[in-house]
């Protein structure tokens, strides 16, 4: 192996063109200050050179963001940490019915009035709702003759 | 800081180096050229970059090495995206009189080309920087570990290809 590697090291590079030293040169000099100049233009320095893309912007933000700034980093966990807690924090969405949904001006079904229709009279009877009141509701229930009013049955003045 | 002579001094102390470590590496002169530029102009933009730093070859040639494989990366999707391949290489090493031998480094510099970049550019800082093991470990920020197996694979894949020569030559 030895002497191998001691042939590949008789191999000579090849010199550097010496036109390249003065236009490189300049070219450098010319561009720092053209980016000196813009820089101050802008109020910051300008890094780099050419264009780099999108990602490597992206992980060079963030890098720079968090990388050397711990406190930076604690921010941002606090930040996710409080988002969390308030999303949890939010009442949960209640259902809402059907009913609500549908338009107003839609036609309620039959069987849907008529159930609301026992409801309600079911409430009236439980209430005891006056007929002025109740009158407005709904039609009011006839009783059977000979029965004496509910209304007569449970009122106090039937003790007194 | 006197970014002129700075520069100046830099270049004429690390520009040769820099030129057969990216052209070894691009095989290409054009290119070369563009990353040595581009070294340069990052250098006198931001002078700070070499504040600090023990070892300014080292550095340069690390800035160098991650130039050379964006701008080779750059390169090959380009020629996959126009589905063309290079053929003229350009020559790494000076040329020679005796005919062996420059039939020698003809296939040398083909047998290179045919080495993963991260290989070609261990065997260029071993053989021809003189770096140790251990400064190519720190430079390409990688393990000594993997520094000298790159080495080996690379140098046995060298003299698979080069043995005919080679033992003619000897």
């Amino acid at each position: 192996m030895k002497n191998l590697e001691q042939k590949l090291q008789q191999q000579v590079p090849r010199r550097v063109p010496a036109s390249w030293r003065e236009q490189i040169l300049t070219q450098a000099r010319e561009s720092a200050g053209a980016a000196a100049g813009k820089a101050s233009d802008r109020g910051e320095e300008h890094l780099g050179v050419g264009e780099p893309s999108w990602i490597t912007l992206l992980i060079g933000w963030v890098k720079a963001w968090v990388s050397p700034s711990p406190a930076a980093l604690v921010t941002l966990m606090a930040l996710w940490v409080a988002t969390l807690g308030f999303n949890l924090a939010l009442p949960e969405e209640k259902p809402v019915s059907t009913f609500a949904q549908a338009s107003p001006s839609a036609p309620v079904p039959a069987v849907v009035q008529l159930s609301l229709l026992q409801q309600e009279r079911l409430r009236r009877e439980l209430l005891d709702l006056t007929p002025e009141v109740s009158g407005a509701l709904a039609p009011p229930l006839k009783p059977p003759a000979g029965l004496p009013r509910r209304s007569a049955v449970v009122s106090p003045y039937h003790y007194a | 800081m006197a970014e002129g002579f700075d520069l100046e001094r830099l270049y004429d102390s690390h520009a040769q180096a820099l030129f057969a470590f990216v052209l070894q590496l691009t095989s290409d002169e054009a290119e070369t050229r563009d990353v040595l530029q581009e070294i340069f102009v990052r250098l006198a933009r931001r002078p700070e970059l070499l504040a600090g730093v023990r070892d300014e070859r080292g550095f340069l040639l690390r800035l160098s090495r991650n130039l050379t494989i964006d701008w080779v990366r750059r390169r090959e999707a380009r020629d996959r995206a126009h589905e063309t391949t290079r053929v003229n290489l350009a020559e790494v090493f000076l040329p020679l009189t005796d005919p062996d031998e420059e039939a020698f480094r003809r296939a040398l510099e083909v047998a290179l080309g045919t080495l993963p970049l991260e290989q070609r550019t261990v065997v260029y800082l071993k053989l021809w920087e003189g770096l140790t093991f251990d400064a190519i470990a720190e430079t390409l920020e990688i393990p000594l570990n993997t520094a000298a197996s790159r080495y080996r694979y690379a140098l046995d894949k060298l003299r698979d290809q080069l043995r005919p020569l080679y033992d003619e030559i000897r």
